[in-house]
């Protein structure tokens, strides 16, 4: 592992890769920053870019976008009090009263700083958890791969805590539209109407442009941010090394956070964010000053936010699961380059992988040195106008959806599922679980026929074979643990009001 | 409501489509419409109680999101025959305008940029071959 490594650092530190990865990094952060633009969607559509390039220098190119797209939603999180990604909400608190107070400068070097360690803490975790995981995986049959895929698609509950039906009805809907195309065993076409294009099911790439793209495209245009209310970058760059190392623990804890709340599926960098911030203020001397304006906060939800990043990837490589919108994406990113995520992974890529690996840690060191350099003209990227915004992400959507296949078809899939991401999120139904059982479906079918075959249709297979029952056991963890939240929440809530009665 | 009622109907037809391919292909598609079936119902049912009922978004049919929606589907339709080159400075033009920005030559710069811009990364970078529609004799 330890040469495997080492030789990844030096594809990684190549000069042109190096490059790439810093332009990867700008993007992402510029993408992070505009609010309206997420992570998610700068992935998405940057990914037919990386076509020409070798697997490692694309997916080297994408990490640099999904780790500088953490730091960037800081920026409009705090110059604009506009988080410019969800994961950047819990920055607003103590940001902005910073730079209320003039003090933008450090509260943006403080976002860099968090942001930078919080994703080499989680860099680290991928590192040394992901490799022994996928080893164990190496062990896995097509029942354990269904009862996973099974365990993944319950994830859909936790993604949509919020409204659990609509998050399962998005789910569902998913796991319809992932039975387009050819059957996996017997070759049988299914809804394809008659078109060879869609033989080989939908392509997720322009799924993935279109459900995240798209529906910003259209609300850009009814939507217009005040840019008047920017702040302008002022005070010192960077906080004393005193403040940073005060912070140290506060550092830490945040990082182990997210990078834990990252490999839980479906967990997701927002509530990383609150838990962390929630965290320090517990341990802080002076919790009464979280919210008017001071680095912990930042430092808090900054240096979480980016270890979900890190965190996310390890279910993702080592298992084929996305634990996030993110990571479905880059999941696309690994398709394309004919990576199938998964344990076989690391035997058959494994100079790919531990390159991504050890790019990955870079990245975000180039987060830190990229992003103290981009903030001082970060207000200016602010004030791009959605009027210019909109039509410009359009075109790159048409084209880059056009060139996974130099096929029309895709494009008419991408505007398609445009509409569909759309209407959905008018109604506030979840897109997140449509792209992840998109993903995970053809996995449960493919493995629950072959299970089957294998067992000459006998169902016990998966419930008598341990890895599969014990998968099968935290599905159903999974499922029932809003239900079980909910119920101790009420309990804690009712039992506190007895106390005060 | 009117999501769940357009759910049932699409979950229907495909149901009824389903019907027509062998069993064994179909077992697997059938499973997910059903439990999309009964979720949609689901849905509805809450819905009637007024449980989770969604508050759309402000949206105005006639307003600026039903333009751009059709002037997408448009550009895509004309993408082919007229040509990227010509087509998107054109339309992104249109578009800036719509959307309220108020500076023509601005306007007509960043359109003229942007088709660039993709042009060459697709076009001479990543060897796409880009829609070149009316052009298509004039450029390689």
């Amino acid at each position: 592992m330890f040469d495997l490594l080492m030789q990844g650092f030096m594809n990684a530190l190549n000069p042109m890769t190096l490059l790439i990865m810093t332009a990867g990094t700008t993007m992402g952060i510029i993408i992070g920053a505009t609010p309206g633009l997420t992570g998610t969607m700068g992935v998405a559509l940057l990914v037919p870019l990386t076509f020409t390039m070798e697997p490692a220098t694309g997916l080297l190119l994408l990490s640099g976008i999904y780790c500088g797209s953490y730091y960037g939603g800081s920026i409009s999180a705090i110059l604009l009090n506009c988080p410019g990604t969800p994961a950047a909400a819990c920055t607003t608190f103590d940001g902005h009263p910073m730079a209320k107070r003039g003090e933008s400068g450090r509260a943006l070097g403080m976002s860099a700083i968090a942001s930078s360690f919080g994703g080499l803490v989680s860099a680290v975790a991928l590192i040394f958890i992901a490799p022994p995981l996928a080893k164990f995986a190496l062990k896995f049959g097509p029942p354990e791969y269904f009862a996973l895929a099974v365990f993944g698609l319950t994830v859909i509950a936790s993604l949509s805590a919020k409204n659990m039906a609509k998050g399962l009805l998005a789910g569902a809907i998913g796991l319809s539209l992932a039975t387009v195309g050819m059957d996996p065993i017997m070759g049988f076409p299914r809804f394809t109407a008659g078109f060879n294009d869609l033989l080989e099911g939908i392509q997720l790439i322009p799924a993935l442009i279109g459900l995240f793209s798209m529906p910003q495209v259209f609300n850009m245009v009814s939507e217009q941010i005040d840019t008047m209310g920017i702040f302008k970058l002022e005070g010192k760059m960077l906080p004393s090394l005193k403040e940073v190392l005060g912070q140290g623990l506060n550092l830490i804890r945040s990082s182990i956070i997210g990078t834990v709340v990252g490999i839980m599926p479906g967990a997701g960098s927002s509530a990383s964010t609150f838990i962390a911030y929630n965290e320090a203020m517990r341990f802080s001397k002076h919790p009464e000053k979280f919210g008017t304006g001071i680095l912990d906060g930042v430092a808090a939800a900054e240096s979480s936010n980016n270890a979900v990043s890190g965190g996310s990837l390890i279910p993702l490589l080592t298992l084929g699961i996305p634990g996030n919108s993110v990571s479905a994406v880059f999941l696309g990113g690994l398709l394309i380059h004919g990576l199938r995520p998964g344990p076989r992974l690391f035997v058959e890529n494994a100079e790919i992988v531990y390159t991504l690996l050890a790019g990955f840690f870079i990245a975000n060191i180039l987060v830190f040195i990229v992003g103290m350099a981009i903030a001082r003209v970060s207000s200016y990227i602010l004030r791009v106008p959605y009027a210019i915004l909109a039509p410009a992400i359009f075109v790159f959507s048409v084209i880059g959806s056009f060139a996974i296949r130099n096929n029309f078809v895709d494009v008419i899939i991408m505007i398609l599922f445009g509409f569909i991401g759309w209407f959905l999120k008018r109604y506030n139904i979840p897109v997140a679980p449509i792209v992840l059982a998109i993903i995970l479906g053809p996995m449960a079918e493919s493995s629950a026929r072959r299970s089957l075959l294998m067992s000459d249709g006998d169902l016990s297979i998966f419930v008598t074979r341990p890895i599969s029952l014990v998968l099968l056991f935290m599905a159903v963890f999974s499922m029932a643990w809003p239900f079980i939240r909910k119920y101790l929440d009420k309990k804690k809530e009712n039992d506190s009001k007895a106390k005060l009665a | 409501m009117i999501c769940g009622t357009g759910m049932l109907v699409l979950v229907a037809v495909f149901y009824i489509w389903s019907l027509s391919a062998p069993k064994e292909a179909m077992a697997w598609p059938r499973i997910a419409l059903t439990i999309t079936f009964l979720l949609a119902v689901l849905m509805m049912a809450l819905a009637h109680k007024g449980i989770g009922v969604a508050k759309p978004s402000a949206f105005e049919w006639r307003g600026s999101t039903f333009h751009m929606m059709v002037s997408a589907v448009g550009y895509i339709v004309l993408l082919n025959p007229v040509g990227f080159p010509i087509l998107t400075p054109v339309w992104g033009y249109a578009v800036f305008r719509w959307m309220g920005y108020k500076n023509r030559l601005v306007s007509i710069l960043v359109s003229l940029v942007i088709t660039a811009l993709v042009f060459y990364i697709f076009k001479r970078l990543l060897y796409v071959p880009v829609p070149l529609g009316i052009l298509s004799e004039l450029i390689y």
